[in-house]
């Protein structure tokens, strides 16, 4: 432990903590972002730094200018120019702090002090240089000077996994994610087995801290576990070997009712489909439809409410037309569970457990042919405590590597990689997508490029811990 | 919450992925129409996320290329870059996909005759066809009108980079900022580059409208809803260019006097159907709700729905119109969209 308060691009340092060069007058008053609450970056940070620069010639004093200025250029390019690949770092640790932190910096300037005096004077000795202030733009948050290892797991055939990035791996005990905001997450790497292609992968975070016991979640709900309407003929549940649970519901069309005309095929009530747990479940999701069709076009709607609700009462959702069989997975809404304003109405306000009986509901109609529609289950990719989407990739060929990777200025990219060669690249759709702090998750959801298949999976995620991360604070790290 | 995505142009083939352009597209900005759907956006790019190289690079390459709006997956907004206007060492240089400076297949109508079409097809294999039947006057003849023709393709069959706004000589002057601004339209526009040349007997107005929608060359048809509207196509001899000939049925609504919407919207797909006539959202303390009451995520609003004012004035309801004239209920007809979160409906008959 000891004192830290330099600029360092790897090589090169501007130490403001000794008399030599850019030294700290002990007036700099230290700055934090604002943390928002809807996961968005907050402003970048401005420092400055009262300092004074001290040489022991003029050459030795134009020589620390020069050393400022150097850096100065690579973090303006760093922001700038594609092909600069070493950022600036901010560091600090205070003197009895038991870690040392950085921030990524964006721009430097230093001005001169109205007090600075004569320009020209003679070399200003080590006791009297110039007096100057250093202006650091910084990245909001602070990260740790070295990256941790995330767990590998080899995910069981299926459409889903349930990532536990605090799980213990080859190069890493379990552990809760520290800090104070979430971790950014450097490297992830997902290994393609022969035989599967991949082609789309969401992912979406979730954490104890704001959602309580995680594996009360549902990743899914499957729609044969749901109420099947009635009241229109055709609809069954249906055994397919090749369906997520081996069934899904079918609606087989006999008496021309569906033809452009919508009707419920099924509601998805939280307490049939779900593991019983509401508030476990609260968020904001997306919701990913299974389905196919055996001939033609259908349309697909899925609508948000209560049990009992009103058909005109509920939250229509997109229209989804469907062509495809094999099953696929399409992005279908965004919704809230529950719906109702938690803030306004609670639980204990009401008399029952109306977040028991909030329902997906499946709506469908036959536009055109003759064939049938299956609807296997509705995926939920939990998005409110960050999301990543990857898509347009191909992975044919088997074993390929794909990697996702994220800057310290929050640069995603994403290429497939096949015997050392790039083969495919990803087009990256995020929002705040980093490791929240404490106990938590990725659902991990994954497709062929344009239809999926049960059997689709990976070999293993972070294959000999290839995934990294590292923590971040707002201000001070600590011990952590 | 959304990112914004090049892909590379549909004409050129399977349009793979090129690049996150969200942190580049500095006040991105779109619009979606209820006749229309995609409708235009637009963004900057400044030297303070792009070097120079790189944004010459980008000025060089991108007009075409498909760009699209993502939220959580989902496509809130798609379209091409069809203009670009490069601001380097204080001269403007523009690209532009414009019909009438960008025209790769050509044909000129004179007093005896018109011309065959000539195609540069160097130029409509990287950035689709943009069809252009120029109509000429009395001293043309059919040398003269293939001479023309053939001067017309030499100039204008490519997006090229020409000085736009002059070049003016101001010594004095700071350097200007190196910048790039970008504009985008959604692929309903696309199909003003082909036109419709033959008539086409009476049939339903839906049927009418996915013909014309097979005649372009990016945009499909989607969810075509049936209106038994019958209506011919009638061009007699005066080409329409597609989507003003499909604009115009749209407008016609359906037999009954219903209003009726259409428009281009994710994966290049025409969908046409009855305008809403539901109430679908509310208007609540200054923001858009569900029907739950949940605000909506701006990029993901559409036009097409009817919302119920909360706290507008009250008042009688005037006799006759539709579900949507009564002083509580706005029909939204094109909404605004910026980036992050800033967003502006315009409703039918309000200010726009």
């Amino acid at each position: 432990m000891a004192l830290v308060h330099k600029l360092y691009d790897g090589t090169n340092t501007i130490d403001f903590t000794t008399e030599a060069g850019f030294y700290d007058l002990y007036e700099y008053v230290p700055q934090a972002a604002e943390i928002p609450g809807d996961g968005s970056l907050p402003p970048y940070v401005t420092e400055v730094i009262p300092v004074r620069i001290n040489g022991t010639s003029d050459d030795n004093f134009a020589a620390e200018l020069q050393t400022f200025h150097a850096l100065q250029k690579l973090a303006a390019e760093y922001w700038s120019d594609q092909t600069t690949e070493i950022p600036v770092w901010y560091h600090q640790q205070l003197t009895s702090e038991t870690g040392q932190r950085r921030s990524l910096v964006k721009s430097l300037r230093l001005e001169f002090a109205d007090e600075a005096g004569n320009w020209f004077s003679p070399a200003p000795p080590t006791t009297s240089g110039k007096l100057a202030r250093v202006i650091i733009e910084r990245h909001p948050y602070w990260e740790s000077t070295t990256l941790r290892d995330l767990p590998a797991v080899n995910p069981s055939a299926g459409l889903y996994h349930y990532y536990d990035p605090t799980a213990a791996g080859a190069s890493v005990t379990a552990h809760d994610i520290v800090g104070d905001v979430g971790a950014r997450i450097q490297r992830f790497r997902f290994n393609n087995p022969a035989g599967d292609d991949i082609g789309r992968i969401w992912m979406g975070c979730r954490s104890a801290n704001k959602h309580g016991t995680l594996t009360d979640y549902d990743p899914v709900y499957e729609c044969e576990g749901g109420t099947n309407n009635a009241s229109e003929s055709g609809i069954t549940d249906h055994a397919d070997a090749t369906a997520s649970g081996g069934n899904c519901v079918q609606v087989v069309e006999t008496d021309l009712d569906w033809d452009d005309t919508w009707h419920e095929v099924c509601m998805l009530r939280h307490s049939a489909c779900g593991s019983g747990d509401e508030d476990e479940n609260y968020g904001t999701i997306l919701s990913l439809l299974r389905a196919q069709v055996s001939a033609g076009t259908w349309e697909v709607q899925l609508r948000y409410g209560y049990d009992g609700m009103a058909d005109d009462d509920l939250i229509k959702g997109q229209v989804l037309e469907l062509t495809n069989t094999p099953w696929d997975i399409i992005e279908a809404d965004i919704h809230t569970y529950p719906i109702r304003n938690l803030k306004a109405l609670t639980q204990t306000d009401l008399n029952s457990n109306s977040d028991a009986s909030q329902a997906i509901f499946v709506w469908a109609r036959r536009t055109s042919g003759s064939g049938n529609l299956e609807v296997d289950c509705v995926l939920r990719l939990p998005l409110d405590e960050g999301y990543c989407i990857l898509k347009d990739f191909d992975t044919t060929t088997a074993s390929a590597q794909i990697y996702m990777a994220q800057s310290p200025d929050e640069r995603i990219y994403t290429a497939v990689q096949l015997a050392g060669a790039f083969i495919s690249i990803a087009s990256v759709d995020a929002f705040n997508f980093t490791l929240p702090v404490g106990d938590c998750r990725i659902l991990v959801i994954w497709a062929g490029p344009t239809a999926s298949d049960i059997s689709d999976d990976f070999d293993n995620i972070n294959a000999t811990d290839f995934g990294k991360y590292a923590e971040r604070w707002a201000s001070l790290r600590g011990a952590e | 919450m959304i990112t914004l995505q090049l892909f590379d142009r549909l004409a050129e083939g399977t349009g793979s992925y090129r690049m996150d352009l969200t942190r580049h597209a500095r006040n991105w900005a779109r619009t979606i129409r209820a006749v229309g759907g995609f409708w235009t956006g637009d963004f900057e790019i400044t030297s303070t996320t792009m070097g120079r190289l790189e944004m010459v690079n980008f000025y060089n390459t991108a007009i075409g290329q498909r760009v699209a709006e993502k939220t959580a997956g989902i496509t809130t907004w798609e379209g091409e870059i069809v203009e670009m206007i490069l601001s380097l060492d204080g001269v403007q240089y523009k690209r532009t996909l414009n019909p009438n400076q960008f025209q790769n297949k050509v044909k000129v109508r004179y007093p005896a005759g018109v011309t065959a079409y000539s195609e540069k097809t160097g130029s409509s294999d990287v950035y689709g066809e943009s069809v252009a039947i120029d109509v000429v006057g009395a001293s043309y003849d059919s040398t003269a009108a293939a001479a023309r023709r053939d001067r017309i393709l030499a100039e204008k069959a490519y997006p090229r980079s020409r000085p736009s706004g002059g070049l003016s000589s101001n010594a004095g002057a700071e350097q200007s900022e190196t910048f790039l601004s970008v504009l985008c339209a959604g692929y309903v526009f696309s199909m003003n580059r082909r036109y419709q040349e033959s008539d086409v007997a009476a049939t339903n107005v839906s049927d009418q409208i996915s013909t014309l929608v097979g005649n372009s060359e990016f945009v499909s048809a989607g969810r075509i809803d049936s209106n038994t509207l019958s209506v011919p196509v009638s061009v007699e001899g005066i080409p329409s260019r597609l989507w003003d000939l499909i604009e115009e049925m749209i407008d016609m609504g359906d037999a009954s006097g219903n209003r009726w919407v259409g428009g281009c919207y994710a994966g290049r797909e025409f969908h046409y159907e009855a305008a809403e006539t539901a109430v679908s959202h509310r208007w609540r303390n200054g923001q858009l709700v569900d029907l739950g009451g949940v605000p909506m995520i701006p990029s993901t609003i559409r036009p097409n729905i009817i919302v119920e004012l909360d706290g507008s004035p009250a008042g009688a309801v005037l006799p006759g119109g539709n579900v949507w004239d009564n002083p509580k209920r706005a029909y939204i007809e094109e909404v605004e969209f910026m980036a992050p979160n800033i967003y502006r409906l315009v409703p039918r008959g309000g200010a726009s």
